[in-house]
């Protein structure tokens, strides 16, 4: 049973949730998970985690997320949430400027402690709260432009693209994956003799002149 | 942000399945010792986490200084954990000690969690943070406090807390009995040896037992079904409501006096000293005033607290109702 259970799936991502305080990340987390939210939901402390496995082009994904504390004076365990995730929530609250113009301190910090080639979406959380609104959906849409990010708003509370985001993202990376896996696959069957395909030098010029020099 | 930004969106969100945070008066006098002892304790400030260790002493005191200081003397024993560098948070330096200890008792286990990137114990982090707040009910939490507190001041008051539970520590320290006043006058013996040796600074080891024997009660399921730390985190969480308090307690302290026989000092002399055997594991820095606060408030005004109970500690409270406590421990509906 247990053995059935682990192969279960055909790949797990380590996905975190980043943002300021209070921005929602832990119910857009129960939401997507448990299709739950808690309006009586506490604060993070530390980290939590989470998981959900779903199909992705026709593949079965598990989603391990890690819902982090917003307070940066936990960022000191920055290194544990960071190693090893290969995408990215950043969570703003629309209702709350701040929140979005920390989102630039987020990026730097997930520059400078995650994966070069994590997938990054943004969600400006709390779309439900209409008349409270300070973050325009342009603003947020201008900046994930500038940035080079995915970008949606979402709604913990009313289930609105919050599955939308998580399969974005997933997506994202599952094509990275895949296209990776090609081209290894594609290295491996130009190796083999009597097979014209170009081999990308680049690539491996660091090896190939190692080799080179060596002999 | 600072951390009054944080204090504010802590404070609105502590507790609030009890009606009495829905009175803003009450949420006021959280603000205000939170803040009180920012503003006082500028190395810490405030930290999240910190709402939770102190919302209980706004409950059981009515007195805003009186909670006030509840708080910080509780603060001092648990400072350290929120104390943070820019690569660590204090209670990292619990969750090393934690690792040691399951290494020593369970290699097997250990090397399970190691295997799915949970070397760290960060699973465990919430639980030493908040001091088991939201893993157990509020009641059972409180049990843990003051019996973990109590034996700071005697590492022997456990196994006479335990005996009858139905005593009032304000018995037992009043108590005309010969053997009591006997225990009563060693109360301050560890203080003084605490003084003596300086290790005034150090946090409560036994609640790292605690989590300790968490593990060990969830060995069986850890080994067979974590295969991540969701998972983990998953069994983990099973046992709010579900874990017997007392159980946990007396499996804390037998892997506290194992992990001592085993490796004496190796695990840290803060922790354990073989020449001075378990009882040092216990002796911490003793606060009278707040002990026996904390411990007379929660023992007059529910006696016997009764523990091992579900998470909704509302219904089940009823009982106590005519005490006092009950109506302040009220779910909203």
């Amino acid at each position: 049973m247990a053995n059935r259970m682990d192969h279960e799936y055909d790949y797990l991502f380590k996905i975190v949730v980043i943002g300021d305080s209070g921005v929602g990340k832990s119910n857009i987390l129960s939401r997507f998970t448990r299709n739950e939210f808690c309006l009586e939901s506490k604060s993070t402390i530390g980290v939590e985690f989470a998981t959900r496995t779903l199909q992705v082009e026709g593949k079965t994904v598990k989603a391990q997320i890690w819902d982090t504390a917003g307070q940066e004076r936990y960022r000191a365990i920055t290194s544990a949430y960071y190693r090893g995730a290969v995408g990215a929530l950043l969570v703003y609250d629309i209702t709350k400027r701040q929140t979005f113009d920390n989102v630039l301190r987020w990026l730097r910090e997930l520059r400078d402690h995650a994966d070069s080639n994590i997938v990054i979406i943004m969600a400006g959380n709390k779309s439900d709260l209409k008349h409270l609104r300070a973050v325009s959906e342009q603003d947020g849409q201008a900046l994930a432009e500038k940035e080079g990010l995915s970008f949606l708003e979402t709604s913990a509370l009313e289930a609105v693209n919050v599955d939308k985001a998580f399969q974005t993202i997933l997506t994202d990376i599952y094509q990275i994956i895949s296209k990776k896996a090609l081209a290894a696959q594609e290295a491996a069957t130009s190796t083999a003799p009597g097979q014209g395909t170009t081999i990308n030098v680049s690539d491996t010029s660091a090896n190939v002149k190692k080799g080179c020099c060596s002999a | 942000m600072t951390y009054d930004v944080y204090l504010g969106l802590d404070v609105v969100r502590t507790d609030r399945t009890l009606v009495f945070y829905e009175n803003e008066a009450n949420q006021a006098k959280l603000w205000d010792v939170l803040a009180v002892y920012a503003w006082m304790d500028k190395d810490i400030g405030y930290v999240q986490g910190m709402s939770d260790i102190c919302s209980p002493m706004i409950i059981l005191l009515e007195n805003e200084a009186d909670a006030y200081w509840c708080f910080e003397r509780a603060m001092r024993r648990l400072r350290d954990n929120f104390k943070c560098s820019a690569d660590s948070v204090g209670v990292q330096s619990q969750l090393g000690t934690l690792a040691q200890i399951v290494k020593t008792v369970d290699p097997k286990l250990h090397q399970h969690l190691e295997e799915l990137d949970g070397g760290e114990y960060l699973f465990a982090f919430r639980m030493l943070m908040v001091l088991f707040r939201r893993e157990f009910s509020f009641v059972d939490s409180l049990y843990l406090w003051e019996v973990m507190w109590a034996m700071e001041y005697n590492p022997n008051i456990y196994s006479s807390y335990d005996d009858k539970r139905q005593t009032l520590l304000s018995e037992l320290l009043y108590d005309d009995k010969p053997g009591d006043k006997h225990k009563l006058k060693e109360y301050g013996k560890f203080e003084r040896n605490n003084l003596k040796t300086g290790a005034a600074e150090q946090n409560s080891a036994l609640s790292v037992f605690l989590v300790a024997s968490v593990l060990e009660t969830k060995h069986r399921r850890l080994m067979k079904e974590a295969k991540g730390l969701d998972d983990v985190v998953q069994i983990l969480g099973e046992i709010s409501g579900n874990l017997d308090a007392r159980k946990a307690l007396d499996e804390a302290l037998k892997i506290g006096v194992g992990v001592e026989s085993l490796v004496g000092s190796s695990i840290g002399s803060q922790v354990l000293d073989r020449d001075q055997g378990l009882e040092l594991s216990f002796e911490y820095r003793v606060d009278l005033e707040s002990r026996v606060k904390s411990y007379v408030e929660v023992t007059s005004r529910v006696p016997g607290a009764v523990l091992n109970q579900d998470k909704e500690f509302g219904p089940r409270f009823s009982q106590y109702r005519g005490l006092g406590l009950g109506s302040r421990l009220k779910v909203r509906s």
